[in-house]
């Protein structure tokens, strides 16, 4: 019978509930969308070694970490990627977050070449404008509104190790 | 949301009207498999979340469930073929909460339960839109109440129309069950009783 005495309670919860299932915000919690693409590149002119054996022969063991820190829930996630695509200038790195919700990410990449030993961390970054980001740590708060995409939960950023 | 609100202020209305001792209010979270929203890639899945609220008086049963839908569910069922032009018209690939207002019975043998429901949906978009097609769903369900509290598995039926509901109910007469029962959400609640 106790519980009965709490049905004011509930119904101002039932109304509460109710609103919060037209709100926009419940559904982000619900479903974060935010996304975060990062093509890492590696130099050619500073990793000669790694650029050739990529390039002629199709194959090079090296690789890339790259570090997501989550500033707000202070989670970390991590990924270790091996190359992707190889252009005249560039071995290239991709790495994609999705699934993240509304807050700031600190990126940290670290470059491990078979030919000249751990590189790193923090290469420089841009982001789609061509805006370089922080050094040493590189910071991107979700939404990006200069992400190139109008909706700014999908930000593509670009990092050199040079 | 002018629309979503009419439902609830007479739930709310009917629940403070009859004396207490011979109504019961409900509050519940229920959790359904993500693969029933056929998703792009079913080896990575979350559950489908779902927010309910009820009310019975007798064996009269009110509900509103609320199913918080991922956007591929939400574009495959706004995606249409417009009749007139044979063209496909594209749905939105947003989130969204699919509404669904519910009357039917419940029928309680402690600690057993039973309930059949069926009633209006409508879809809720992220960015304020209101799906403008209402559809029709049809919900049964089975569990357990011990005080308080209590745990029940339900299934649930989402039609286009009542047409479809309607003609699927004439099937299941006939001993034809598959129109009413195929693809059928199955959802876990666990529910509080007020």
């Amino acid at each position: 019978m106790k519980m009965r005495k709490l049905l004011p309670l509930v119904l101002l919860a039932v109304g509460a509930l109710f609103l919060l299932s037209g709100c926009d915000a419940m559904l982000d919690a619900i479903f974060p969308t935010n996304q975060i693409y990062v093509d890492v590149a590696i130099n050619k002119a500073s990793y000669p070694n790694d650029w050739f054996n990529t390039w002629h022969f199709g194959s090079y063991p090296g690789t890339v970490t790259l570090q997501l820190y989550d500033v707000k829930s202070g989670s970390f996630t991590t990924a270790t990627g091996s190359w992707m695509s190889v252009d005249y200038n560039y071995i290239h790195f991709a790495f994609v977050f999705t699934k993240l919700n509304d807050d700031t990410f600190e990126l940290t990449a670290n470059y491990l070449s078979v030919n000249y030993g751990p590189s790193g961390p923090n290469p420089i970054f841009y982001d789609p404008s061509g805006i370089r980001m922080g050094f040493p740590v590189s910071s991107v708060s979700m939404p990006y509104k200069n992400s190139g995409d109008s909706t700014g939960h999908s930000v593509n950023l670009y990092m050199y190790f040079y | 949301m002018k629309k979503l609100l009419l439902p609830l202020a007479a739930i709310l209305l009917l629940a403070l009207a009859v004396p207490a001792a011979f109504s019961e209010a409900e509050l519940g979270i229920g959790l359904s498999p993500g693969t029933v929203a056929n998703p792009p890639d079913p080896n990575n899945v979350d559950p489908i979340l779902n927010f309910h609220v009820g009310w019975s008086y007798s064996i009269l049963y009110l509900s509103w469930d609320a199913y918080a839908m991922p956007d591929y569910w939400v574009y495959n069922n706004t995606t249409y073929v417009d009749p007139s032009s044979g063209y496909t018209v594209q749905g939105y690939l947003v989130p969204g909460f699919l509404n669904m207002f519910d009357i039917g019975v419940k029928i309680l043998l402690k600690p057993f339960l039973l309930y059949a429901e069926a009633g209006p949906n409508m879809l809720y978009l992220r960015g304020g839109t209101d799906y403008g097609r209402v559809g029709v769903n049809a919900r049964f369900g089975a569990g357990l109440k011990f005080g308080f509290w209590g745990i029940n598995l339900s299934g649930t039926q989402i039609f286009a129309s009542t047409d479809d509901l309607n003609a699927a109910i004439h099937q299941a007469i006939h001993g034809n069950w598959s129109d009413l029962t195929q693809g059928m959400v199955p959802t876990l609640n666990f529910v509080i009783y007020f």
